[in-house]
């Protein structure tokens, strides 16, 4: 995730490099495609004033998701996924009871506060260490594990993402 | 770290992700760039004239947003709570509010009598009664993460929706038997709804259960900060909390969520202004080692006047650290000031240390 500025490298080919990483990335915070794209929009166009004042730092990607972060996290971001009678109806419905548990997973994400949100992701689907979690968010690595142990307590409440006997992932 | 449900996260999150592509709007965004680095004489212009003719109120959403965070933060376009019906009263809890009768009793931070309805919230503010079911019609408000809503969510087993979003409901036993529940359990916040009708009065509170981003007294749903943003108020700068407000609403939250609110009666807002006035000056620093595995837990109190800014004022009730605060003026926080701003809004007290708070 984490990158050198390429000097040779202009706004446009950082946005064609980064892009669907940050679309993803911004997917997963809001739980919403069309949201995560708005996004990772607005931090860019937020970089892009940084790129023009050559005050953009060192690390590019991690401080694209930085400011993705702060944005996130300050609420400007509302979109919240909604759910009809449909979408829970065709779930139900799917035979494979693997797809209907990471639809149920996934739409008990965005159950979560912000924060916790943002940990879970940065930590399973980014890969990253609590440790530079805590960096890009600007806290102490305890308050990381706090949220992850308070999201995974709260996920483990939920029958639906209990183990059970021929699930299979 | 590998047990079931990270793994289930991994592979939910993969799934759900991997396949996302930007579309093509994203890829203008390069492009406008570029475009815009060849006009950027013309944009200089632009935005000398828009300084001109004064910032638009995106504009200006968009600068508080940046200097400022969700605690003064416009609520303008957020859902705000619908006001209650004739004759009943809203309820805040974890995300979701919920109408009751005006004369039901609303659980504060004692245990609430038993011989009316009332609401009880199962969050530590009640503790050693909230578990109990009262002999009368009751309304118990738990965090599903809790044990007490670790119980009453396993009831819930049938879909349901709340405002259109997922959600179970069900019926059953209280622990120990009896009385038998009528459970709402609200996966988006983590709040469950139980009603013991036992008077069978038959009021839809279940069905009256809403989500609100902004509730009756004006508390936003969630916040990311305690940390209070630089008052606009010039006498906000030298005073902690203005003279005059006309309406005060404290917002008690718990790891981001609020979990209870309160408007703040005539009386109310007196005495606790002379109670700030009389905080010291001096600020009991945080006491290592305890912060840090605390869960976030204070109170915000948002103060409207007549004319100009609203005031915030943030104080974290779990010591880290003991003062209260309007984002340029700073106070000891006092036994007595935490009393008054959480009396009516609960108290967890997650370090179990009550005893040892600050004195005057």
């Amino acid at each position: 995730m984490v990158s050198v500025r390429r000097t040779d490298e202009s706004f446009d080919d950082f946005v064609v490099r980064t892009g669907p990483a940050l679309v993803r990335f911004g997917t997963g915070l809001t739980g919403d495609r069309a949201a995560g794209e708005d996004l990772a929009q607005e931090a860019l166009t937020r970089c892009w004033s940084s790129w023009q004042r050559s005050s953009f730092p060192e690390h590019q990607d991690a401080y694209a998701r930085r400011v993705m972060l702060r944005i996130f996290l300050r609420g400007r971001e509302r979109t919240r996924p909604t759910a009809t009678a449909t979408d829970i109806a065709d779930r139900t419905d799917d035979p494979a009871a693997s797809v209907v548990e990471r639809d149920l997973c996934w739409h008990a994400l965005q159950g979560l506060s912000r924060a916790q949100r943002a940990v879970l992701v940065l930590r399973y689907y980014e890969d990253l260490p609590d440790e530079r979690i805590a960096d890009l968010l600007g806290c102490p690595t305890s308050t990381i594990r706090s949220h992850a142990a308070r999201a995974l307590a709260k996920l483990r409440t939920l029958d639906e993402l209990r183990p059970h006997p021929g699930a299979t992932r | 770290m590998n047990d079931h449900l990270e793994t289930l996260l991994r592979s939910t999150l993969h799934d759900q992700l991997d396949q996302v592509q930007p579309s093509d709007e994203l890829a203008r965004v390069a492009a406008q760039r570029g475009s815009a680095r060849r006009r950027r004489a013309l944009v200089a212009i632009s935005a000398a004239a828009a300084a001109v003719v004064g910032l638009s109120t995106a504009g200006m959403a968009l600068l508080q947003s940046l200097n400022g965070d969700s605690l003064t933060a416009s609520t303008d376009g957020l859902r705000t709570a619908p006001a209650p019906p004739a004759g009943q009263q809203a309820v805040s809890f974890h995300g979701i509010q919920l109408f009751v009768p005006s004369d039901w009793a609303v659980g504060a931070s004692s245990c609430p009598g038993t011989g009316r309805p009332h609401v009880r919230f199962v969050d530590g503010a009640s503790a050693g009664c909230a578990e109990a079911p009262a002999p009368v019609t009751s309304v118990l408000l738990a965090d599903a993460s809790g044990q007490a809503g670790t119980h009453y969510a396993a009831l819930a087993t049938s879909p349901a929706f709340v405002d259109g979003k997922p959600a179970r409901r069900g019926r059953g036993p209280a622990p120990g038997g009896a009385p038998v529940a009528d459970v709402l359990l609200v996966p988006q916040t983590g709040a469950v709804v139980v009603v013991f009708d036992l008077e069978q009065a038959g009021f839809p509170v279940l069905d009256s259960v809403h989500f609100a981003e902004v509730d009756q007294v004006g508390c936003r749903d969630q916040i990311t900060t305690f940390v209070p943003p630089a008052p606009q108020r010039q006498d906000a700068r030298t005073e902690l909390l203005p003279g005059g407000p006309v309406r005060v609403g404290v917002c008690r939250y718990v790891d981001g969520w609020l979990m209870r609110s309160h408007e703040l009666a005539g009386a109310e807002i007196r005495g606790l202004q002379q109670l700030l006035g009389a905080a010291p000056i001096d600020v009991q620093t945080t006491r290592a080692g305890r912060c840090s595995v605390a869960q976030a837990e204070g109170v915000l109190l948002r103060a409207e006047y007549a004319t100009g800014e609203p005031v915030v004022l943030s104080a974290r009730i779990d010591g880290c650290p003991w003062q209260v605060s309007n984002g340029t003026v700073t106070r000891g926080l006092t036994g007595a000031l935490i009393t008054a701003l959480t009396d009516a809004v609960g108290h967890t007290n997650s370090l179990g240390n009550t005893g040892e708070l600050p004195t005057q």
